[in-house]
């Protein structure tokens, strides 16, 4: 995203940026939702969709920030 | 991943229809422009993340060698489930069970039936392969929220200046939040956010 401030300069690619965290917000809340339904099948429905999501996040978030 | 997609395909392969192409005309020529720029929104949104990923390449790597690596690896993966996903779903129509499976847990619910049906054994190794593809979407969240740091940092020089396991914290509270309002209408979602950022990316 630094490129963006090629082409767009600093405050204008700062906005490039915040859309693109928007769009990472995004895409994060789909895969989340997507794997939490496979792990919602998974227990045979006995642990609530909500339950699955928490843990599929936080597992996620622990490992991304441990890059 | 793609041994585990082909399990899953041989298990559910026994309940996919062939069903009949409906009538084609102006509404389908529509819906099919439509979810061709979903599938556009889906592979494009790889272009604005590449960068953070792509500095782990070699610089004097070929341009050509580098678009190869790229589109191919986006097609063959993308085809290929996009495929044994509507698959899947053709295991739907006249089965009662694949609906019941499909209105409780969505297409979770569709590979855990396609494992019904082959005994106990086969069924145990269903919840490994359950598993197994449970654990892949890691692999497609976690970029998603590398990412989301980077480019929070970019913002503005006052971003910089908080660490970034902040920015993805704040981002994880977001969109696990979101992700838990909005948990019982994943297909709407998925169709709208992509078509939003097919519209955000082409522009």
């Amino acid at each position: 995203m630094t490129i963006a401030r090629f082409a767009f300069g600093l405050y204008a690619g700062g906005f490039i940026a915040f859309v693109n965290v928007l769009t990472c917000v995004g895409w994060s809340m789909v895969n989340t939702m997507a794997g939490a339904e496979a792990f919602y099948a998974m227990t045979n429905t006995k642990l609530p969709l909500a339950v699955c999501i928490l843990i599929l996040a936080i597992g996620y978030l622990n490992l991304a920030n441990s890059l | 991943m793609y041994p585990f997609f082909a399990i899953l395909a041989g298990f559910a392969g026994r309940y996919m229809q062939n069903l009949p192409i409906p009538a084609s005309g102006q509404t389908e020529m529509a819906d099919w422009m439509s979810f061709m720029a979903t599938c556009l929104g889906y592979a494009v949104t790889w272009g604005p993340f590449s960068a953070d990923y792509s500095v782990y390449m070699r610089e004097n790597t070929g341009t050509l060698r580098l678009f190869c690596w790229t589109y191919f690896s986006l097609v063959t993966c993308q085809i290929l489930i996009m495929a044994l996903g509507a698959a899947l779903a053709t295991t739907i129509p006249g089965n009662p069970a694949f609906q019941a499976a499909f209105d409780t847990a969505g297409v979770g619910g569709l590979m855990n039936q396609s494992f019904e049906g082959y005994g106990s054994a086969a069924y145990g190794f269903g919840k490994f392969v359950q598993l197994v593809l449970v654990l892949s979407t890691i692999a497609v969240t976690i970029p998603n929220i590398y990412s989301l740091g980077l480019s929070m940092q970019n913002v503005g020089m006052w971003a910089v200046k908080v660490p970034r396991i902040i920015w993805t914290t704040i981002g994880f509270l977001v969109f696990t939040i979101a992700a838990i309002v909005g948990r019982d209408h994943f297909a709407t979602i998925l169709e709208n956010f992509l078509n939003c950022l097919a519209y955000w990316f082409v522009s």
